[in-house]
């Protein structure tokens, strides 16, 4: 038997706020899920940290098969060493052939340095999750600036760090069974120690996440006034793409993609925004996307529902007029 | 107390190649990766403060040197490019050993800055997988840090808090954007750089072999670059501004959007 063949099993590594599983874990539950199913084993979901109550039941009806718990006082807010050291004693052991993070600041942190130990690949940012059941290989789908690239990993397990809100959190079902293991581990405090946490103050008090109209300014648009007007017209708020932002013409809290926030109004319109990838991640499932580009090629309209080829400078304005009439 | 800053050179602007959708490199101007100049500008307020020298280390292509030149010029010492053919193609696991294996044959490193992440590819595993390689605590995200004796005190910025935490040296930081503004060399301070020491070392000079770096070294591979698929049916509006707007219009009020 190969090495790589005594790899099996899908696992999901779980993050809770407020004794909540957070929604980016149910999605990955979600994608985790169609993988077992696809190459028929178990989805298993780790979940660590202190008083974690009725999470792990939570899981289970949310789709996990297993469920491992490490609970301990040193766990309830995350520092690298003590999570990092359990995840690669329980990966040693169990020997996933797949394992999912989500793209959080905290998987950010302990994704790679796990990946290391174990030298094993992992990818980042993940938009999507294929299998190519043959070879039992992890197609691993990341925005590559206009395009999409694949990355696969030849060692065990798969790595991969999903993006949050490609996919939506799966149905929840009280009646579902599964197993929970709890885990017993010597656990050290490690070399870190958190002193303060304080919450952010949000300077910007539109939530760009919360609304139903967005105008997106990209860096077709020269004139953010226009924006602001057809923002106005439409009772919505402005969003912008990183060019934006960075060139401080918006603040960075309007921001919307893979460094940004992921949004979902009813209505997107996308104003002189090429639609790279990292962008994309962040708008593809508002409820209707209208784009206007002066490209008919720019990949934008790949994910529109109306699509105008044209000068924004003009468009607008002749909108704004048809809006208020 | 010595400090060692990763600099990775990244396009002054993104094109891609249309038909194989491959980064094109050649043509434009290689310049320091964004945040990585926030992390010399930390190293060099620092050392302002508690002393110690400053070491740039980057892995790529020969011309490399000259972008070097420039986080020399705002106050690094010296500068380390690994340049070798068979580092070429490493993914972040490889790229972090042939960094981490620089950084254990400096003198006394107590601190290793990073940038979070690059604007080329963006991954943000290098920072973690040095320090594992170094065998040091890693803090990410960085918008504020001290020295305090042998610990740092680091305020971490993350979705919607601020974590304060303190670690013992040495260690690795990754720095975001708004740490800190970076200083803009003058004539001088390139004129000065340009006599400072960039060495360059290949793969044998530092002990790698061939399985441990470059594609080889690689567990992950990009096996297909493609456009995305159409997600939706895109009605293109044709015709003149005036009835591309109010049809537009039209269908967003019978749709209730407006
Ligand atoms: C690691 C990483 C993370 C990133 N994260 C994000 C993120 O979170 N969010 C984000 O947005 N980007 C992000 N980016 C950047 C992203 O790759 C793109 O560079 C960015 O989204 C492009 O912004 P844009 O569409 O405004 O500009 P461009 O790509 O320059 O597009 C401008 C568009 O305007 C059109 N145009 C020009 N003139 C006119 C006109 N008069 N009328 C109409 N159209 C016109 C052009 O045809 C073009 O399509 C990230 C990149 C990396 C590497």
């Amino acid at each position: 038997m190969k090495e790589m063949d005594r790899y099996r099993g899908v696992w999901v590594f779980a993050e809770w706020k407020d004794s909540q599983v957070i929604k980016g874990s149910l999605e990955l539950l979600s994608l985790g899920r169609g993988l077992a199913d696809e190459l028929q084993v178990e989805l298993s979901v780790l979940l660590m940290g202190d008083r974690l109550g009725g999470i792990p039941e939570e899981l289970i009806y949310y789709g996990a098969d297993v469920v491992y718990v490490i609970e301990n006082p040193i766990l309830e807010r995350y520092t690298t060493s003590p999570y990092h050291r359990i995840l690669c004693d329980l990966i040693r052991e169990n020997k996933p052939e797949i394992v999912l993070f989500s793209t959080t600041h905290l998987g950010m942190d302990l994704a790679p340095r796990v990946a290391c130990e174990l030298k094993t690949g992992l990818s980042a940012h993940c938009v999507d999750l294929k299998m190519d059941k043959e070879n039992r290989q992890l197609l691993q789908i990341c925005p590559y600036f206009d395009y999409m690239a694949t990355i696969v990993t030849d060692t065990r397990p798969q790595m991969a760090t999903v993006q949050p809100g490609i996919t939506s959190p799966p149905r929840r079902d009280d009646s579902r069974q599964g197993k929970t293991v709890r885990v017993e581990f010597k656990i050290e405090p490690g070399d870190i120690k958190i002193v303060e946490v304080e919450a952010k103050k949000e300077e910007d008090t539109e939530k760009i996440e919360e609304a139903d109209v967005i105008v997106a300014v990209g860096r077709g648009l020269k004139d953010m006034r226009l924006a602001e007007e057809l923002a106005s017209v439409l009772g919505g708020v402005l969003g912008a793409t990183q060019p934006i932002t960075e060139a401080g013409l918006l603040q960075e809290s309007r921001m919307i993609g893979q460094t940004g926030k992921i949004v979902q109004p009813k209505l997107y319109i996308a104003c002189g925004i090429s639609g790279a990838g990292q962008h994309i991640v962040g708008m593809q499932n508002s409820g209707t996307i209208v784009a206007i580009n002066t490209d008919e090629k720019a990949p934008i309209f790949k994910v529109a529902d109306y699509g105008i080829v044209g000068d924004v400078s003009k468009v607008i304005p002749a909108l704004i007029e048809s809006l208020k009439g | 107390m010595n400090i060692v800053v990763c600099v990775k050179q990244v396009p002054q602007e993104i094109r891609i190649n249309k038909t194989k959708g491959t980064l094109i490199r050649d043509g434009i101007k290689g310049v320091i990766n964004p945040c990585d100049k926030n992390a010399i500008e930390l190293a060099v307020t620092l050392k302002e403060k508690h002393g110690g020298k400053i070491t740039l280390v980057s892995m790529g292509p020969k011309d490399v040197e000259n972008t070097l030149t420039h986080g020399l010029a705002m106050g690094a010492d010296q500068a380390v490019l690994i340049c070798d053919r068979v580092c070429a193609g490493a993914d972040t696991l490889a790229t972090a050993f042939a960094l981490a294996t620089v950084i254990k044959k400096l003198d006394d490193v107590q601190l290793v800055l990073c940038g979070k992440e690059t604007a080329d590819s963006g991954t943000q595993h290098v920072g973690p997988q040095v320090a594992h390689y170094l065998g040091i605590p890693q803090v990410t995200y960085v918008v504020n840090l001290l020295i305090e004796g042998s610990k740092i005190r680091a305020k971490r910025q993350l979705k919607d808090e601020y974590e304060t935490v303190e670690a013992g040296l040495p260690a690795l930081v990754t720095v975001v954007k708004g740490i800190n503004e970076p200083r803009m060399p003058t004539y001088l301070d390139i004129y000065e750089a340009s006599k400072k020491d960039t060495h360059k070392w290949c793969a044998e000079d530092l002990g790698l072999k061939e399985d441990e770096v470059g594609i080889q070294g690689s567990p992950t591979r990009i096996t297909k670059v493609f456009a995305p698929e159409a997600k939706r049916e895109c009605k293109m509006l044709r015709g003149s501004i005036e009835d591309i707007s109010s049809s537009l219009a039209n269908d967003l009020k019978s749709k209730g959007l407006v």
